[in-house]
Formats: C-alpha cells, structure tokens, sequence
C-alpha cells in the first residue's frame, strides 16, 4: 500500500507540476508549505472507499478516492486588493486547468477504468493570511477511480 | 476449455419456465401438468471486458460474425457451486446447444461499452459435477 500511495503522490505532483502557472512557484513540498511566498505543498488526506461491489463470479469492484489538500503561498499585503485579485485568480485558474485535464482524459489514471476518473480541484480558497505579507490558500483535490480485483473462478 | 460468463455482473439468475397447466375438474379435483423447464437467464449488465474470454467469444459469433448458427449451439455448463461438495465435486449440469444472444450493445457517453447477452439452455442435458482448479473447471458427467 505504501508503494501504491507514492506512486500516487508522484503522479499527483507531476500533474500539479504541469499547471502552466506552477512556475510561479519556487518550492513545492510534501505535507509542508514554507511560510515565504510562492511555496506550495500537498497534504494526502487519504483514500476513501466509495462502494464495493461483488459480481456473481466473485470479482470485486472498488470505487476509491484520493483526497488532497494543496496548500499556496503567496504574497498579499493587509488591505492590498490587487495582489489579492492575482491570488485569487491564479487559484481559480488552477481548479478550472484541473478540470479541464480531467474532463479531456489528459490527466494520469489511478485505476482500471481510466475513461471513468474524475479528479476535482474545489474550493479553493484564502486559508490564512497574516500581518507579515504572506497568504495561503488552498484549494481540495479528489481522485475518483474504479479498481478491478479478480477473484478468478 | 471453460469460461466464466458473468465478469462485472451483479446479478443474475436461472429463470425456469415449467409450463404450467392447471385445471380443475368436474367434481373440484385440481390437476397441474408441468413439462420439462425451459431455462433462461439474462446477465445485465455485462460491460466489454477484452480479458474475458467467453465475452469475446461471444462478441465475435454475434456483433462481429452474426453467426447465428454458432450463436444456438453454445456449449454451456451450470456449475452449482452451493451443491455437493466444495470445489471437487459440486453438481454440474452441461446444455450441449444454448442459444446465446446479445440484447444490446453501447451504453452511456464515457462509460464503458455494455453488451447484455440472454441466454436459453437447450440441447442435450447432461448432468455430472465439476470440480474447480487453480481456476480451471473440469466437468465431469
């Protein structure tokens, strides 16, 4: 299960990494975020089991969901509207970019049923921000996918 | 060799059809004939599965071929698994001639491609059991 997790946190790295506005970003860490801006960093949440269902020959299908959290810091100054417009936009432009990838199949498969994934990036949104000029946003990742495990007669 | 047929379905079961008569005479006695069953069954929904070879079989001698002669002469086996003794010897009944037809074929957009077959055991009963082997069915009658 370790090997599956990491290969899962690879790919979703690698998907985040080819966001066309990642390279504003000059770390991108795991289960950490730097407190300077343009650092990011993704929190696995876990895998969720959806529904299990058994076929008359005993084969199982499994409908799972990987939940992240990534976490954006930026710069935004106490009452500075248009570094917070930039943020906001760039946050927002990720989730419909996540989107896209995933309604054009062009985002990595987890599963046996690669056509029927749905990977979502939603609300996004201002976490923190603080009196030092940094604020972090985040925005939830879900993976859903389907795995196969044949029983076999 | 055989194949399972059933990969992805959920549920399905064995109709048994008796034709039943009844009737009831002049002096109230009821009287009920039955003839030997016509079995059915109907596995929906059954989603294309190029690892499942008796599916692929199928598709060939039906979407692909429509060989309608092959598609009534399948050889087929109901393996009761509940019965007899588990995994070497359980009761088997094998249909020398079952008419194997696909309902439909497609499905909803992004979905997988749905091919519901009905199935009507015919031909040559023969009962028997079979046992079961690192995957491999082995009738005997």
């Amino acid at each position: 299960m370790a090997n599956e997790m990491s290969t899962a946190l690879d790919k979703i790295k690698a998907l985040v990494a080819d966001y066309p506005g990642y390279d504003i970003l000059n770390s991108f860490s795991v289960d950490f975020t730097e407190k300077i801006p343009a650092s990011g960093g993704v929190f696995p949440a876990g895998l969720v089991e959806i529904s299990r269902k058994r076929d008359i020959l005993g084969n199982v299908t499994v409908t799972c969901q990987y939940n992240f959290g990534l976490y954006y810091v930026f710069e935004k100054s106490p009452g500075d509207d248009t570094g917070a417009t930039i943020n906001a936009d760039w946050v927002m432009d990720f989730q419909e970019w996540i989107q896209e990838q995933s309604a054009k199949g062009l985002a990595p498969a987890f599963g046996d049923e690669p056509w029927k994934e749905r990977i979502t990036a939603q609300n996004g949104a201002l976490f923190t921000a603080d009196e030092e000029g940094t604020a972090t946003y985040m925005v939830q990742l879900g993976f859903r996918f389907i795995k196969h495990f044949d029983k076999g007669v | 060799m055989w194949s399972p047929v059933g990969k992805r379905v959920e549920d399905s079961s064995t109709e048994y059809d008796w034709s039943e008569e009844t009737k009831n005479d002049i002096l109230g006695a009821t009287y009920t004939q039955l003839k030997k069953p016509v079995i059915t069954q109907t596995f929906d929904p059954c989603e294309l599965d190029s690892g499942d070879a008796a599916q692929v079989k199928l598709w060939n001698q039906s979407i692909k071929d429509q060989d309608i002669a092959a598609m009534a002469a399948n050889d087929m086996l109901i393996v009761h698994f509940y019965a007899g003794t588990a995994n070497t010897a359980v009761f088997a009944e094998r249909y020398s001639a079952c008419a194997v037809k696909p309902s439909s074929l497609g499905g909803e957009g992004g979905g997988a491609i749905g091919m519901p077959i009905d199935v009507t055991y015919g031909g040559t009963r023969t009962v028997g059991t079979a046992s079961i082997s690192d995957g491999v069915v082995t009738f005997s009658a």
